[in-house]
């Protein structure tokens, strides 16, 4: 878990994604795969979004990621948002090749601080509500 | 070629920009009346109608407002590109033989629906919904968080600097300072977009469209009913709509917007190529927005757009005229621009333009952008 401060969303998992945030409460990515296509696909639904077909598990990964881009927010009307600006939100490429949003952690919201492709790991922010959020900071040495 | 379509009438509300004391359907009213006006028609010549934006059965209210029933009506909602894309739908359904006179109209109160404490749209308020889950949680809500993350990739890909951005704001005001209908008519300078407050890095304030209160309308029928009209005829020469992604998370390339689909198709329905335009009309929610669309339009080639814009290419008495009416940056944007894309190149192939006129415009490309950089609908129209 992070000390810094990150705004403080209300997280409303659907049934269809309950194992991700049940995973993300234990501290795990986990992510649909699809056993037809043989790779993962995000966010989770009903079937894959690449062949149509429902043949789906799901699987750890690695955590590990690069950076596709990101933002700057300097302001936010999102209740638990306003009092968090600026904070940074990125778009990330999973080594596995799915794409999620998240929010970058341990840089200053600089944007002479980022910068696309930027190697990131995932890390997990405890809410204020006692929810988990899978938040991503720069890789470490060892990763 | 020609689609056999024409767009024979378009319109504004009466007034546009702060307007607390009117209703959006007095705004889709206004702006219907005077498109029928300018197509030397009549409400019950209209067989078909085309809106969004309003309510959760958009059609069924604003027809039951004006007081029609027509044989044909859609709702089709895309986003900021809807108007566009039912102009598209209206060619499809006049060559079809489903309608013969079709209006599109738009009304919106954005700007003055805050001080009512009122949504103006059907409230998208499921934390299931994926976009709630997904990007919600991490701040992205509403469009500049998510144009904003494409631009900031298009800046990584391509050296694409806030510099050049700035060049779109400059130009599109020049245009809105000759157009008395424009909200901000003062000249800004690149300096001043860079100066004006950060909203979400890579976009300043006046990177990002106003948030005004509008309403406007088109009318479309055949062209031959429109050669008895006693109006210039303005033909569809070809239109399309595309379409990637609901979230921004979800778009298949950020650099790559779905113009570059309906672009194409459009281009090769008319008949014409890129350097036959001579005035364009491109959804411009952030500056960003048109240095995409300029791109994936085909002007020229992916990455060439920071530095096609410098120097104020595009500004009035520039090479390229582009969004001479002075856009949703700085003309008015009551939430969805399309329908006011259609109306100033309308209005540029008849001639209305007065101070804004672009000399001998004879062929006009639209392009409305919805969504997240979702839809894109393209629309080619000339005058005949």
């Amino acid at each position: 878990m992070i000390a810094e401060r990150i705004p403080q969303p209300a997280v409303s998992p659907s049934p269809d994604a309950e194992p991700f945030w049940e995973a993300v409460r234990r501290g795990e990515l986990q992510l649909p795969y699809c056993r037809a296509c043989a790779g993962f696909f995000f966010y989770p639904r009903a079937l894959c979004p690449g062949c149509g077909v429902r043949d789906l598990e799901w699987r750890r990964v690695s955590g590990r990621a690069r950076l596709y881009s990101f933002c700057i927010h300097h302001k936010s009307g999102l209740p638990g948002f306003r009092e968090a600006v600026p904070f940074v939100t990125v778009l990330v490429v999973l080594e596995e090749g799915p794409r999620m949003m998240s929010f970058l952690t341990g840089v200053d919201a600089d944007p002479a601080m980022i910068r696309c492709e930027m190697p990131l790991e995932v890390t997990f922010a405890e809410l204020d509500s006692g929810e988990v959020l899978p938040v991503f900071r720069p890789a470490g040495p060892s990763s | 070629m020609s689609t056999g379509v024409s767009i024979a009438g378009v319109g504004e509300a009466e007034e546009l920009g702060v307007v607390p004391g009117k209703t959006a359907l007095q705004m889709h009213a206004e702006a219907a009346a005077g498109a029928l006006e300018h197509a030397n028609l009549a409400l019950p010549d209209i067989d078909a109608l085309f809106t969004c934006g309003l309510d959760f059965m958009p059609s069924l209210l604003v027809c039951e407002y004006l007081g029609i029933a027509p044989r044909y009506s859609s709702s089709n909602s895309i986003g900021g590109s809807s108007f566009v894309a039912h102009v598209h739908e209206a060619v499809l359904a006049i060559s079809a033989g489903a309608c013969e006179v079709a209006l599109i109209t738009h009304g919106e109160t954005r700007r003055s629906n805050r001080g009512r404490g009122v949504s103006p749209r059907p409230a998208h308020d499921d934390p299931w919904l994926p976009d709630w889950q997904w990007e919600r949680i991490y701040g992205v809500a509403s469009p500049p968080s998510a144009y904003a993350l494409a631009a900031a990739r298009h800046m990584h890909e391509y050296g694409t600097t806030s510099e050049q951005l700035a060049e779109i704001a400059v130009s599109t005001r020049h245009w809105a300072s000759l157009n008395p209908r424009a909200l901000y008519r003062d000249p800004i300078t690149v300096e001043d977009v860079l100066s004006s407050p950060w909203v979400v890095y890579p976009f300043h304030q006046l990177d990002c469209c106003l948030v005004t209160d509008a309403g406007g309308a088109v009318v479309l029928t055949t062209v031959d009913r429109a050669r008895g009209l006693g109006v210039p005829v303005v033909e569809v020469l070809g239109s399309a709509v595309a379409h990637t992604h609901h979230m921004i998370s979800q778009m298949p390339d950020l650099t790559e917007t779905p113009a570059r689909v309906s672009g194409d198709a459009a281009y090769a329905r008319a008949g014409i190529r890129p350097e036959d335009v001579d005035v364009a009309e491109l959804y411009d929610s952030f500056t960003y927005t048109v240095l995409a669309e300029l791109e994936d339009l085909g002007f020229f080639a992916k990455g060439e757009g920071g530095d096609f814009v410098t120097g104020q290419r595009t500004a009035p008495g520039g090479d390229f005229p582009l969004n001479t009416s002075g856009g949703g940056l700085s003309y008015t944007h009551p939430g969805m621009f399309g329908i006011f894309l259609l109306i100033e190149a309308v209005r540029q192939l008849r001639g209305d333009c007065g101070a804004r006129q672009v000399p001998d415009a004879e062929v006009a490309l639209v392009n409305g952008m919805g969504g997240y950089l979702s839809s894109s609908a393209t629309a080619i129209l000339a005058r005949t």
